[in-house]
């Protein structure tokens, strides 16, 4: 046994025990494999071979791959209860489910986005306002995963009220029968969200170079805070003082963490985010969704490396939507690009409160 | 070889659970109840705890998928596990370098980037400076040094278990972590030789 033996052994010897997270992520990986196994023949296992005409072969698989791709994805998920429907101040009066539809990065039902119209709280004006979620067999709804619905991998159709986003208010003009996209006030928002589609996964978001805290997460910034005002009032802060803070190591190491991203930034630009959550990190969607204008041909998003175009089909009313494989900064602000039918391109900012995000105006 | 009365009964339960699996899958949640917190332990000292979540569960639905190849006289599951963690981190070696650079350069330049006072004195830590060397010092190593090493120290496994944990001949196993600690070594002298921190 070596020194260096002893401080590799001590190196990192802090990290936490496994959270309920933890706990929750592996329990439903092994019962997502037993779940899957009578579907496959255990390794081991000698199976009964069947001679099978080879012609009759070739067009069985022809057969099933054309049932495959007829039926496509979203017959490939159970249908369980429907959603909530809680009451909600805005009462949808007319529901228009969009064309558009967007590949989740790891498969399953599409996204979409529904128009819920109102005549609004008082009855003298008709307002809109979005929902987002996942689709199967023409219907809105979100996945039973990211601790909601009980995990029980099934669609649950949306209620009239379920998952209204109203960021702002969008008024249209006429009647709220079937929305005059030229009079929806243009958009562009950035939300975090899970493939769930719905609520339930909770988050957190440090710095880059922050590691787990023991803890509970809402319990951080507040230890955090005691944690600064210990530290201010003792003016230099020698070790023994840092052991005695209330947050202790966790606390203390957010503040380090945070006063080093801050520098970084300053002297480099964006440094990183990382974001920890009680669902597994593969189930977090960034989405970017907005509405450009019913004569634009495509949108494309760029910056904090992502950079994608979408095409805008006639279908798709104006509005788009982009579902990121992780987190990004709430509120990030990425470079839009809208591409007009008239070939006018037209840049700006997506991101919450901006005042005039890239549309296409007129018909083009 | 000859174990303590506890160790015998646990190997033994280990090999017949994993046997009753191949009826009875909800029977791994045994497994997965015994040696989960080791596994997880190890990730997350080599890779952080975000991403030791999803590698633990990824380790534990592939040793659950390939039960059938555990081999029945083995003592106990734990050095087979810690094979499969070790060959699912080394899909994501890139994380756990940029982890431990990320390390090495924080408590390096911690001194030099902050203003404030509190991050000053914080910085001045001794402990600072052995976390970025011995940091820095780990990253240097080749993954199957690194493998072993962190297999001894983090997992406790002895040279033996490595071996059936890394699929490879216990000499082999003994060769790497000699070379790794005579790295260790020559890191540490080169950094106490150049550098105040």
């Amino acid at each position: 046994m070596t020194d260096n033996d002893e401080l590799v052994r001590a190196f990192r010897s802090e990290v936490p025990p496994p959270d309920e997270a933890a706990w929750a992520a592996v329990r439903g990986a092994v019962a997502r494999e037993i779940a899957a196994e009578p579907k496959r023949p255990h390794k081991n296992a000698r199976m009964p071979r069947r001679r099978v005409p080879r012609l009759l072969a070739v067009g069985l698989a022809a057969l099933a791959l054309t049932g495959a791709v007829a039926y496509g994805a979203t017959t490939l998920i159970g249908v369980g209860s429907p959603a909530p429907n809680p009451p909600a101040p805005f009462s949808p009066s007319n529901i228009d489910l969009l064309g558009l539809r967007v590949a989740d990065p790891a498969g399953g039902p599409p996204w979409g986005i529904r128009l819920a119209l109102s005549q609004g709280i008082d009855g003298a004006r008709s307002g809109v306002a979005i929902q987002i979620g996942r689709i199967r067999a023409g219907q809105m709804g979100f996945i039973g995963q990211d601790d909601v619905f009980h995990d029980d991998h099934l669609f649950h159709a949306a209620g009239p009220n379920s998952a209204l986003i109203t960021p702002a208010d969008y008024p249209i003009t006429g009647t709220p029968q079937k929305p005059d996209l030229q009079s929806i006030y243009h958009f562009a928002l950035t939300l975090p969200g899970v493939a769930s589609a719905y609520e339930g996964c909770s988050t957190i978001k440090v710095p880059a170079l922050y590691r787990r805290p023991k803890g509970a997460f809402e319990r951080e910034e507040r230890l955090l805070e005691q944690s600064l005002a210990t530290l201010r009032a003792d003016g230099l802060a020698p070790r023994r003082v840092a052991r005695r803070l209330p947050g202790g190591a966790a606390a203390l190491r957010l503040l380090f963490a945070q006063q080093l991203q801050r520098t970084h930034e300053q002297a480099h630009g964006f440094f990183g985010e990382r974001t920890f959550a009680t669902c597994p990190g593969a189930d977090l969607r960034t989405i970017v969704f907005g509405f450009a204008g019913p004569s634009a041909t495509s949108i494309g998003i760029s910056g904090f490396g992502v950079n994608e175009t979408e095409p805008l089909r006639s279908n798709d009313d104006g509005f788009y939507l982009f579902v990121l494989s992780q987190h990004w900064n709430y509120g990030s602000k990425f470079q839009d690009t809208v591409t007009c039918e008239d070939g006018r391109t037209v840049r700006g900012v997506a991101a919450p409160g901006t005042p005039d995000p890239p549309y296409c105006r007129g018909s083009g | 070889m000859v174990g303590t009365p506890s160790t015998i009964s646990t190997a033994t339960a280990d090999a017949a659970v994993i046997a009753r699996s191949r009826a009875d899958g909800q029977a791994f949640s045994t497994i997965v109840d015994r040696h989960f917190v080791a596994i997880h332990r190890y990730l997350a000292r080599r890779i952080g705890s975000d991403r030791a979540d999803d590698l633990a569960a990824q380790a534990f639905a592939i040793a659950f998928r390939r039960r059938g190849d555990f081999d029945k006289s083995a003592e106990s599951a734990r050095p087979w596990l810690f094979g499969i963690a070790t060959n699912v981190l080394r899909n994501d070696l890139r994380s756990e370098r940029r982890m431990l650079a990320a390390v090495a350069r924080i408590d390096r330049t911690a001194g030099e980037d902050l203003a404030d006072e509190v991050e000053r004195s914080l910085a001045r830590a001794d402990a600072a400076c052995e976390l970025a060397r011995i940091a820095g010092a780990i990253a240097a190593l080749d993954s199957d040094q690194r493998d072993v090493l962190l297999l001894h120290a983090w997992g406790e496994l002895s040279q033996s278990e490595i071996a059936a944990a890394l699929g490879v001949p216990v000499g082999t196993v003994y060769s790497r972590l000699s070379r790794a600690r005579a790295s260790l070594q020559r890191a540490s002298s080169d950094l106490s030789a150049s550098e105040s921190c």
